[in-house]
């Protein structure tokens, strides 16, 4: 049996997602294989269209595969039932999106103990937890304040809190600076590289921010739904 | 949320209140429904148990004893001989009145004109307490006449006086076939003149003692017609067998109101239909405003719920959050509706709506019965019962065909949703 450290947190063997667009078929992702190890700071890069956004929905168990295996933390995903993906993502896998990415009637403290209290944990555990990680984050003192009362680099900080808090196997994230002026990305950026680096977090982002890109220390291109490159640093 | 218990209340409170214009139109919808439906259901069945309580005065009583063909036939030699039964049937529990009655038909004549008229030979004393045609009010000239006078006495309706050129002491000619099948006719006096709204009595009925009317139907004693009132409706049923068993031991036969004034019923019971189906149209009318309101509220968060979705929230839990805020609204409306409704019927019950001045003063007729022209609510406590159930049930089913909406997109789709 293999060592929860050594298991990869993500492994795709061959896997492909089409969609028919009247008489054509659009490879979104074509065949693609992909190891990430725990604690990864990767990126996925390429340009609008290469297949980014689709391989980590089937990454994250948003989508089905229609060819090939996708392990996540060492459990099969592909073939699992509703039920059993929503369960998989609420333990194992966090999510960034590019924007909107907060339930707007609940404060920046809820939002970010949601999925905690999706997962049932104790309050006094999810209070611990998610105030640790507004110290982390320095959104303290705006942890009664709702989506709308914040600037989306607060916004995705809360994001990246959310993300984070249940100790997921994976957080994904889909163009999270996309929305964010150049300076509150590289803060942001710089956020998640820490929890990286001392938490451990395991990222991998979806971009065409060259910024991004430079932070990463695996950089993955990818080009009509293939990887093309896939270069470690 | 310290406590995770009450999240999908909670979070369904608040979603309500994302789009106050939005949830105070949803109110609006219920609320207003539910008023309109149980104040609209309390003022027709205030209204019918006026015209019933009205209608069994002036006519079969609760109880009516007759011949056993009378009802049918309407022959003046069909009579019932009471014998002891009016002071039996006073005795019984839940008998208010018993108002025995003669009624001959015949036609009335002046120097003037000939009318045909039927007279109606009752105690008058007896009716003038109960009856609503004998309401003070409703005599404009004379007085009630006293029994026993040489010349018959008889009250007669406004129309028929003014077309007879009759007033209070004139004397007019009754002539009509007796029970035996003889012409009898007689010399009457004006006595009273009472002016009711009811062309039938106003025009066409004379109202005398009962035992002036009975001598000259040749049965002296008898009657046509036994109105027994009871203390209200739903004594019908405790005391019919017992009234019937003592009816029938004369040779009679006891009808219920509906029985003995089919016309009265029928008409109450169409209008009843016709309030079903304006509740109905209400009904519809919210389930359409409901679901739109709805749709538009589910499908402006499909990316929402694709990120709820995406952070591990169940179908069903995104189904059940939409189905507490549909049943949050729902509840709201209905309590503020209903609320408003027990407003709405106290105001009518305790004070009603006069509408004589806009029925031109006096009386209104409805289904051949006098009713005042003051429209009261009554308490239907069974009936808003299960129009405020029906509506809110209606308006939580409302959310299904929205949550179907919300539960057929994947998360994949929804999140790219914008």
């Amino acid at each position: 049996m293999m060592n929860n450290e050594t298991v990869p947190a993500i492994e795709l063997s061959d896997v492909s997602k089409f969609y028919q667009q009247g008489d054509t078929t659009v490879h979104a992702v074509d065949h693609v294989d992909l190891t990430l190890q725990r604690g990864a700071f990767a990126t996925l890069a390429g340009p609008s269209g290469s297949g980014k956004t689709t391989l980590l929905n089937l990454i994250g168990g948003l989508d089905q595969p229609d060819t090939g295996t996708i392990r996540i933390d060492g459990e099969t995903t592909t073939g699992l039932s509703d039920r059993e993906l929503t369960r998989l993502r609420l333990h194992k896998i966090g999510f960034i999106f590019q924007a909107y990415n907060l339930i707007p009637v609940l404060t920046a403290l809820e939002n970010a103990e949601f999925v905690l209290l999706l997962q049932r944990r104790p309050a006094d555990e999810r209070q611990a937890r998610v105030r640790a990680l507004f110290a982390e984050l320095g959104l303290e003192g705006l942890e009664h304040r709702l989506p709308t009362q914040l600037s989306g680099g607060q916004q995705q900080r809360v994001a990246v809190a959310r993300a984070v808090a249940p100790e997921p196997a994976i957080v994904l994230a889909d163009e999270p600076t996309a929305n964010l002026d150049s300076q509150t990305s590289a803060n942001l950026l710089e956020m998640m590289h820490r929890l990286n680096r001392e938490q451990g977090v395991t990222f991998l982002f979806s971009t065409h921010d060259p910024a991004v890109i430079e932070q990463a220390d695996r950089v993955i291109r990818m080009h009509d739904g293939r990887i093309v490159d896939d270069e470690r640093r | 949320m310290r406590d995770g218990r009450w999240i999908w209340l909670r979070l369904a409170w608040r979603n309500l209140w994302r789009q106050k214009r939005r949830t105070a139109i949803q109110l609006a919808v219920v609320a207003g429904s539910v008023l309109i439906a149980l104040w609209y259901n309390n003022l027709a069945r205030g209204m019918y148990a006026a015209m019933i309580r009205d209608g069994v005065r002036s006519g079969s009583g609760h109880i009516g004893i007759y011949h056993p063909n009378y009802l049918s036939d309407r022959l003046v030699r069909q009579t019932v001989a009471p014998d002891g039964l009016i002071d039996e049937l006073r005795k019984l529990d839940h008998v208010v009145a018993v108002m025995p009655r003669v009624m001959l038909p015949g036609v009335a004549r002046s120097s003037y004109e000939l009318l045909p008229v039927a007279i109606v030979g009752a105690d008058l004393d007896t009716e003038q307490a109960i009856n609503p045609i004998l309401d003070a009010k409703r005599l404009v000239a004379g007085r009630l006449p006293s029994p026993g006078k040489r010349t018959v006495q008889a009250v007669v309706g406004a129309r028929f006086a003014e077309r007879l050129h009759l007033r209070v002491g004139s004397k007019f000619v009754f002539n009509a076939q007796n029970a035996d099948g003889e012409l009898i006719a007689t010399a009457m006096r004006v006595a009273g003149i009472v002016r009711t709204g009811l062309q039938e009595i106003d025009e066409g009925t004379l109202l005398v003692w009962r035992q002036d009317a009975a001598k000259l139907l040749g049965r002296p004693g008898h009657a046509h017609e036994i109105a027994v009132l009871l203390d209200r409706p739903n004594s019908i049923a405790e005391l019919l067998p017992e009234v019937q068993a003592r009816a029938a031991a004369r040779g009679a036969k006891a009808f219920r109101w509906e029985e003995a004034m089919p016309g009265l019923a029928s008409g109450i019971r169409m209008d009843y239909a016709f309030l079903q189906a304006i509740v109905f149209v209400i009904f519809v009318l919210v389930a359409i405003g409901t679901v739109n309101i709805l749709v538009m509220a589910v499908l402006e968060r499909i990316r929402e719920f694709g990120i709820l979705r995406a952070l591990g929230m169940e179908r069903r839990q995104i189904g059940w959050l939409v189905l507490n805020e549909a049943v949050l609204v729902s509840l709201l409306g209905v309590a503020i509706g209903a609320l408003l409704g027990f407003a709405a019927t106290w105001y009518t019950w305790k004070y009603g709506i006069d509408l004589s001045e806009m029925m031109g003063g006096g009386s209104v007729e409805m289904e051949g019965v006098l009713v005042e022209p003051i429209m009261r609510a009554t308490w239907d406590w069974a009936g808003m019962a299960r129009l405020t159930g029906v509506l809110l049930l209606l308006s939580i089913a409302a959310a299904l065909y929205p949550l179907r909406l919300v539960l057929r997109v994947g998360p994949a789709d929804a999140v790219r949703h914008y």
